[in-house]
This record gives structure tokens, C-alpha cells and sequence, in this order.
């Protein structure tokens, strides 16, 4: 297992109005490393786990800001790993309509954008649950893609 | 933990009302943009700029606001036209496929031109 260069561990209210602490904590947690992510990179993780944030708050928890989303930030040397768990409405892959972004305004809807998004934005995208009644989703980014 | 981080500085110049876009425009702040086309379709405003010049994140809910209403403003003979997008913004606006359905380009005038163009 690759040694963690950097960790923290935090939670927040499911409320939007957390999204720009959210987006504030990433910067100031990941900009700072000794070896910090491209800006490119850095606005990606930032985007896709504001997406994924606001999708936990919106369809986990129903914007219930008495609820709980957590929120870890993991770095190694070659990767940073973003991880939302909440014990809310787990997400369903299989009833999710995936967004299409070719399609007329007549045809297009508006769900699906955040997922589109983390799954463009992010090398890996993962949900699951525990035993525990956990979910989780994890978006993972690699440090050494020279395409970011 | 407010709308703050958002703001909006309308103008007026003859038909057109052109929205200068300031800050952040996520799942919080798009309300206001919201507000703003709302306002304009009650006051019969159709033809609308917006400029996005001071506009330094978009997450997908702001590209929901203009999806949700452009229809609107078109079916009254307006459009929302976009301007001066950062390359970040642009690079959100171009992920989700909005340049094929909103009319984004460089300047305020280059929009104005487009309105009298299709007049």
C-alpha cells in the first residue's frame, strides 16, 4: 500500500450552502502540498467533488441539513482520492439515466450532469456500501497524468 | 455559507440587458441567476447578454439554469447569449455540450451583432 502523504477527515451539514466550504477545503488542502496538483488538475477535483457533494445533499439526504456528509481527502505520491460517505439514499447506477451531452434542448434533461462530470473529470469513480449501512462514493485522480 | 459568493450587475443598453456575472455560480448560488431571467421575463426583456468576464467557477447546476430557461427567452423572440468565458468556464460549457445549444461568443458587441443579425 502506498504511504499516505497527506489525509484529513471532516464532515459537513448536507445543505448546499456548504458547497463553497467544500471547494474552499480542497484548495486550501491541496494547493498547499509540497507538490501540488496542476491547476487544471486541482479545478477537477475541485469541480467533480463539489458535483458529488451536491448530489449526496440533493438526492442522499434530501437537502435534511440536520444530516451528516463525510468527507476524507487522501494523497500518495500518485494519487489524490476524494471519499463521500453518507447513511442516506444510496446512489442506484442502474436506474441512472446517463446525461447526454449531443442531445437537442428538446431532448435533454438536466439530472445526470454531476455524474457525467466526475466520471469525465475523474481516472476512477466508484460507490459502494458497507455493512455498516455506510455508502460511499470515491473519486479517484492520478498525480501523474500528463493530460491534467 | 451564503449567495454572496454570487453576484449579478445588470445593464441596460437600448434592447438588449446585459448580466455581468461575478464570482461563483454553483447549486447555492444559481438561484440568483434564476432570479435574475425571471425578473427579465416579467419586465419583457428578451434579449439578454451574459458576460462572463468576472465569472470564476460554474458547476453543472449553473449550466442548469440556462438550459431550464433559454427556451423561454426564445419563444419571445430573445435569446441569452454568453460572452467572455474564462478558458475554465468555457472548458465546464464545453464538457456539457452547452455551445451546441446556447450562443456563446467573444464580446458583448459580437452578441449585440448576433441579436440584429437574426432579427
Amino acid at each position: 500500500m502506498t504511504a499516505l502523504q497527506h489525509h484529513l477527515e471532516t464532515s459537513f451539514p448536507a445543505t448546499r450552502a456548504y458547497c463553497s466550504e467544500v471547494r474552499a477545503l480542497l484548495e486550501s488542502n491541496l494547493a498547499t502540498l509540497a507538490l501540488p496538483p496542476s491547476k487544471d488538475l486541482l479545478h477537477n477535483i475541485i469541480l467533480a467533488t463539489d458535483e458529488l457533494f451536491t448530489n449526496t445533499v440533493k438526492h442522499a439526504y434530501q437537502e435534511d441539513a440536520t444530516k451528516v456528509v463525510a468527507l476524507e481527502i487522501r494523497v500518495t505520491a500518485t494519487q489524490i482520492a476524494i471519499e463521500i460517505r453518507h447513511k442516506g439514499t444510496p446512489f442506484d447506477p442502474s436506474s441512472y439515466t446517463p446525461f447526454d451531452p449531443e442531445a437537442t434542448l428538446e431532448q435533454r434533461r438536466t439530472g445526470g450532469m454531476g455524474v457525467f462530470i466526475m466520471e469525465h473529470l475523474a481516472d476512477h469513480v466508484a460507490f459502494d456500501s458497507t455493512d455498516a449501512g455506510e455508502h460511499r462514493a470515491i473519486l479517484q485522480f492520478n498525480r501523474l497524468n500528463t493530460s491534467n | 455559507m451564503s449567495q454572496d459568493s454570487f453576484q449579478i450587475h445588470s445593464q441596460t443598453k437600448d434592447e438588449f440587458t446585459i448580466l455581468k456575472l461575478q464570482g461563483e455560480l454553483d447549486a447555492q448560488t444559481a438561484v440568483v441567476l434564476e432570479d435574475e431571467f425571471e425578473k427579465l421575463l416579467s419586465k419583457q426583456r428578451y434579449q439578454v447578454i451574459t458576460n462572463g468576464q468576472a465569472l470564476q467557477y460554474i458547476a453543472s447546476a449553473g449550466l442548469g439554469v440556462y438550459m431550464a430557461y433559454i427556451e423561454r427567452f426564445r419563444e419571445n423572440g430573445g435569446d441569452i447569449k454568453v460572452t467572455h468565458l474564462s478558458e475554465r468556464v468555457q472548458h465546464v460549457f464545453d464538457l456539457l455540450g452547452l455551445p451546441k445549444l446556447v450562443d456563446v461568443v467573444d464580446t458583448d458587441d459580437d452578441a449585440m451583432l448576433r441579436f440584429q443579425s437574426t432579427s
